[in-house]
């Protein structure tokens, strides 16, 4: 803890009290920031509205209030009365917005600049614990934060490239389906029918994956858990997110033929969706509840209901 | 000693120290941070520098190696796709039916506006064409007419596949005389304050060759068109370092 940082709880003033102090200040300076960041706010809710690859971000501000409220006695454990020092990640926030505008026009690395900013708000307000502590929830909002759709065509080439050809591969085996790819188009040939899967959609085979990942990042966080856990569900989350998204495609692909669907028609898409969230889901919940024996050292070493500093991430 | 803890004395209050402070700085920021950037962006804004010699004025028999054998043409471009008037599509059709290499193109163009965005790619529109990126890297060579002093040029190398042929494609941006071979870059070279003029261009050397055949030749030719136009770009069409200086 740094030397400005007051280390404890005034004695006049009850944990609930303080809380109630460091919610209000934060508040109010979040506020200040949506103030100076309102155009990127403006432009990050169009962009949101107008796309389904990032309705999940809708849903964020429910998620990050679930999750202060599953921790809410750790969040208050460690509030202080802030720091000094806090104010260095906002100016570095505010600099990097600057920098972002101008000389450079980053319109990703201007909204990105909210993180740092708001991880310096928490700071001030409640101390570098609460920082720490808060991580998951920044973590949220880092994904909630739409990529520009230049910048995302370019970064998906190659992992749409491989989910397009390994969804190919896979319906290909079906009997009496033929599949063949040309550029993000797949088109099959069955006995009854032919035509295209997953058209009219753009990135189509890199879709939602900022989705997934937000849902993987809800579940790992959604009880305290040790780090060990959470450092080996965060190895294997890219190949959860990567197969995820083959699956959202594949299941397109196989609705689409095995129905007759019109191309146009979206309720496939839909399904597939569904579908591929809720095993994202449910392969983030396996990861975290498998028992290898390495996390059941770890976690038995805590006593239930208690939070050891050194070995568990909140 | 320091403490953070108060305004008034005794209790803990909502207006702490730091967080007046933080209020304090979000609000400066507020108000003064976006007039702040655009008077600077005004002042030290880039101006557009138009070509030296319109690109349709590029000769395609200035360059060596595709001369015996090869017939060439100039393809128009749509305006809108491309975002400029100032282009240059060339097609090589290779003449002998004996040679692996049917056709070679050359595809410049040319920005000055400072509010032009930098433009897709090749590996980004030729997927939506139908194109299958089989291969993305970087390769690195050297241009023997500009001599020792000048560093090798980066530029990005795509294998393209089509339905019935693969071509490999090698683009690289000259922006303000530097040249890069990705998008951020070039809008990093175009956001360092200095110069009061700015320009970029795309350069793209594409070879067409059989879906079974190795890239290598066909790499080679792609490689051997941009090392024999870049120096005539940058020593005639290009604006010259000095022309992009800001006038004191």
């Amino acid at each position: 803890m740094d030397r400005n940082e007051s280390k404890v709880l005034d004695s006049q003033e009850t944990p609930g009290n303080q809380g109630i102090r460091v919610v209000l200040q934060i508040l109010i300076l979040l506020m200040l920031s949506v103030w100076v960041f309102w155009s990127e706010v403006v432009f990050m809710v169009q962009l949101v509205r107008n796309s389904s690859d990032m309705a999940h971000v809708a849903a964020m501000p429910v998620a990050i209030i679930v999750l202060i409220l599953m921790r809410k006695k750790e969040l208050l454990e460690c509030i202080t009365n802030g720091s000094r020092w806090g104010m260095v990640l906002i100016l570095f926030g505010l600099f990097f917005f600057a920098a972002a505008t101008w000389p450079f026009s980053y319109g990703y690395a201007r909204d990105i600049a909210l993180i740092p900013l708001w991880a310096g708000i928490i700071w001030t307000c409640g101390g570098k614990k609460l920082v720490k502590r808060s991580l998951p929830m920044l973590l949220l909002v880092f994904l909630s934060i739409p990529i520009g759709n230049r910048m995302y065509a370019a970064l998906i080439i190659r992992p749409e490239t491989y989910t397009i050809a390994a969804t190919a591969k896979c319906v290909d085996v079906l009997p009496g389906i033929d599949i063949s790819v040309s550029g993000t188009d797949i088109f099959y040939t069955s006995e009854h029918n032919q035509g295209a899967v997953a058209l009219g959609e753009s990135n189509r085979g890199a879709r939602l994956l900022l989705c997934y990942a937000a849902i993987g990042v809800f579940v790992v966080f959604f009880r305290i858990r040790s780090l060990w856990r959470v450092l080996g569900v965060a190895v294997v989350a890219t190949a959860v997110v990567f197969f995820c998204n083959f699956l959202r495609l594949y299941f397109w692909a196989l609705i689409v033929i095995l129905t007759n669907a019109e191309p146009v028609n979206s309720w496939p898409k839909n399904i597939s969706t569904v579908i591929s969230m809720l095993a994202c889901y449910g392969i983030c919940v396996f990861l975290c509840a498998c028992k290898l024996r390495l996390f059941i050292e770890e976690e038995s070493k805590v006593p239930h209901g208690e939070i050891e500093t050194n070995h568990v991430l909140k | 000693m320091y403490s953070s803890r108060l305004i008034k004395t005794g209790k803990q209050t909502v207006c702490s120290v730091p967080f007046l402070l933080a209020a304090g700085l979000l609000v400066t920021a507020a108000v003064g941070l976006h007039p702040g950037l655009k008077a600077m962006s005004d002042y030290y804004g880039k101006k557009p520098i138009d070509l030296r010699i319109s690109l349709d004025q590029f000769d395609p028999s200035r360059l060596p190696s595709l001369q015996q054998g090869w017939k060439y043409d100039f393809y128009s471009a749509s305006e809108i796709d491309i975002g400029t008037v100032d282009y240059v599509h060339i097609s090589f059709d290779n003449q002998d039916n004996t040679r692996k290499l049917k056709r070679a193109e050359l595809f410049i163009t040319y920005y000055n506006n400072p509010q032009d965005k930098v433009p897709h790619t090749p590996d980004v529109c030729s997927r939506q064409s139908g194109a299958i990126v089989e291969q993305m890297s970087v390769i690195t060579f050297d241009v023997p007419e500009w001599g020792p002093n000048r560093s090798s040029v980066q530029a990005r190398y795509l294998i393209i596949r089509e339905k019935k042929y693969k071509m490999v494609d090698l683009y690289l941006f000259c922006v303000e005389g530097k040249f890069r071979y990705s998008r951020n870059q070039v809008r990093w070279v175009l956001g360092i304050p200095g110069n009061q003029y700015s320009y970029f261009s795309k350069i793209e050397a594409a070879t067409v060759f059989p879906l079974n055949e190795d890239p290598a030749l066909a790499l080679e030719t792609s490689k051997t068109i941009l090392v024999e136009a870049l120096p005539i770009l940058v020593s005639e069409f290009f604006p010259a370092q000095e022309q992009l200086k800001r006038q004191e």
